[in-house]
């Protein structure tokens, strides 16, 4: 199923926020959202999931506007990872995942829903930790349990804001490999908000770059990512190199 | 030595299997606890009587002194322990749960002595316990509006919510005295702490009417409580309507809060612990937290009625005091302990 934005636009307090913008995934690809910050990143993507009313425009999953269904019917369709968990009163590693199983069971839960949690929870690597209270685990643990949670929605989008900015250097790559595995097996379409510009790159099919609200640029990283869109931007001055995968690999030198 | 995935699911699987039956097993502990105190403490108080008295009368109702003061004195005051401890406790899990915030506790808030205050000014006006307790819930649910107002401000800590709940709690209970004064009342000090003693059958069902017909609605709650520990975001993302959810619980809280406080005054600290232990023994699951926190309430405020009622025969101590006595080396432990990692 895909996901398709089209013409959407959001007013803070009349203050134009997002203009404009479409932008379309694909079944089984990952597309990264780039851009300064107050660019209308996180924005969009709580326009995308409900969170925020969109002033005209529409989104829609498979054809289907997200406007005119159900909050219920959403959640099986539409996965969200928040950039951290806000957790101040813990529960199990299997609990949390559990919860993304709320839209489809009652007040209980079933055994096809336990065996769900518990292929999600292998296909993530983090089975061993099941049990284990989920303030007890690590920031990069954390991240994977809040993609499993919403992996257990069996969406059909999946939404991330920012999932590496929390991540040391290791998970940020572990967490990225985990995303671009479970895209193309489980079918899913990926939009992703994302700082760094180098793991974008590398882990994105298609890249989209937001100035002031409005698409600057999409495509592939190779044609989006270049010396002339980072100084236009983000007003930074930086080379453009090549990544052993082909990939733009930038290095900053300065702002201007 | 590598187990197979089959292998490894099947031990994952035994033992969640085992940690949820191990919940259970709590709970139909603590019911059988609950259960065998009930009956350990009748027998106790001025007029001496024995287990076997007890029994007697509970099977075969007679009218001789024991029967008398066994269902007109005993029991109406046991059953009124356990409903309250019960109700109290289910709300600070409640509030505890819909806040985020394992200090807040109806009383810590300032809803019960709110509510208490509501209960107060509706007797005023003398039409009925009906009355007494839609204002207490209607005192009750503004403070409880206040202080969600205040713990969304930014940049508010859980302990500085409590604070401000503090401050709430004590202007009512000056508002409370200042109105009973006005009002002639006596025994200001014994009112405002909190206690059991002219609990009557009519008291104990009002009570009981209120909290069997909250607790399922609280219980279809929990679950989406447990989804709403995890942010308000991801909680919406999951098709919770978090708003209503916690709209719902807080109205079921307070209203409970609302139906013990018209009948008891404010009886502090049960509210507060009962839910912390709970949470310490059942994790974060609120299905599992509510009956927990219930239980313990009821076994928390039944054994501190009694030691009220028997510690300094035929001096009769406040139960609220005694609760605050426990109460407050508790909430010093606390934080101790959550200085210790913040």
């Amino acid at each position: 199923m895909k996901l398709e934005i089209s013409g959407v636009s959001f007013n803070y307090n009349s203050r134009p926020i997002l203009k404009d913008v479409n932008i379309e995934v694909k079944e089984g690809e990952i597309v990264s959202l780039l851009g300064p910050n107050g660019s209308g990143k996180t924005t969009l993507l709580r326009c995308i999931d409900g969170m925020l009313k969109p002033k005209g425009g529409t989104v829609s999953i498979d054809g289907k506007d997200v406007r005119e269904m159900k909050q219920n019917e959403l959640a099986k369709l539409l996965g969200y990872v928040p950039q951290r968990a806000v957790n101040v009163l813990p529960c199990s590693v299997f609990d949390a995942v559990m919860i993304g199983r709320r839209p489809y069971v009652g007040w209980g839960s079933g055994k096809k829903d336990r065996e769900v949690v518990f292929e999600i929870l292998k296909l993530m690597g983090i089975e061993d930790m099941a049990l284990r209270s989920f303030d007890g685990i690590s920031g990069g643990e954390m991240q994977k349990v809040l993609i499993a949670k919403a992996l257990a929605q069996e969406p059909a989008v999946l939404l991330l804001d920012e999932p590496t900015s929390n991540l040391d250097l290791r998970h940020q790559l572990e967490v990225l490999k985990i995303i671009g595995e479970v895209v193309k097996e489980e079918k899913v379409s990926a939009l992703m908000a994302m700082h760094d510009l180098n793991l974008a790159s590398r882990f994105s099919d298609r890249i989209v770059l937001l100035k002031e609200g409005k698409v600057y640029d999409a495509g592939d990283p190779g044609s989006v990512i270049t010396q002339e869109s980072i100084r236009s931007v983000y007003g930074v001055e930086a080379i453009v190199k090549e990544n052993d995968g082909g990939r733009p690999h930038i290095i900053p030198l300065r702002a201007i | 030595m590598s187990m197979s995935i089959r292998e490894i699911k099947g031990e994952i699987e035994e033992r969640y299997a085992k940690y949820t039956a191990r919940k259970f097993v709590i709970l139909f502990a603590l019911i059988a606890s609950l259960i065998a105190l009930a009956i350990a403490v009748t027998p106790l108080g001025a007029a001496s009587l024995s287990v076997g008295d007890v029994f007697h009368s509970l099977f075969y109702r007679g009218s001789s002194r024991a029967d008398i003061i066994i269902w007109q004195l005993r029991l109406p005051r046991i059953a009124m322990a356990i409903i309250c401890g019960m109700g109290l406790a289910l709300s600070g899990a409640v509030v505890q749960g819909v806040l985020h915030n394992p200090l807040a506790s109806p009383f810590t808030l300032g809803v019960s002595s709110a509510a208490f205050f509501g209960g107060m000014i509706g007797g005023a006006f003398g039409v009925g316990m009906g009355l007494n307790v839609g204002f207490a819930f209607f005192f009750g649910m503004l403070a409880l509006f206040l202080i969600y107002g205040i713990s969304k401000r930014r940049g508010m800590t859980p302990e500085t919510v409590i604070l401000c709940g503090i401050c709430l709690m004590y202007l009512f209970l000056a508002l409370t005295s200042v109105a009973g004064m006005m009002g002639g009342a006596i025994g200001m000090s014994q009112i405002l702490s909190g206690f059991l003693v002219s609990s009557s059958w009519d008291s104990v069902l009002t009570t009981f009417v209120f909290l069997i017909i909250t607790f399922p609605l609280l219980m279809w709650c929990a679950r989406d409580l447990n989804a709403m520990a995890l942010g308000d975001d991801t909680a919406t993302s999951v098709g919770i309507n978090v708003k209503r959810t916690r709209m719902i619980s807080m109205v079921l809280a307070t209203l409970i809060v609302s139906s013990i406080v018209c009948f008891t005054g404010v009886i502090g600290f049960v509210c507060l612990i009962s839910p912390f232990i709970a949470r310490m023994v059942m994790g974060n699951d609120h299905r599992f937290i509510f009956p927990c926190s219930a239980l313990i309430g009821a076994l928390l405020l039944l054994g501190t009625d009694t030691l009220a009622r028997t510690a300094m025969q035929p001096i009769e101590i406040p139960v609220g005091m005694i609760m605050t006595i426990i109460g407050v080396p508790f909430i010093l432990y606390l934080a101790v302990k959550r200085s210790g990692y913040t």
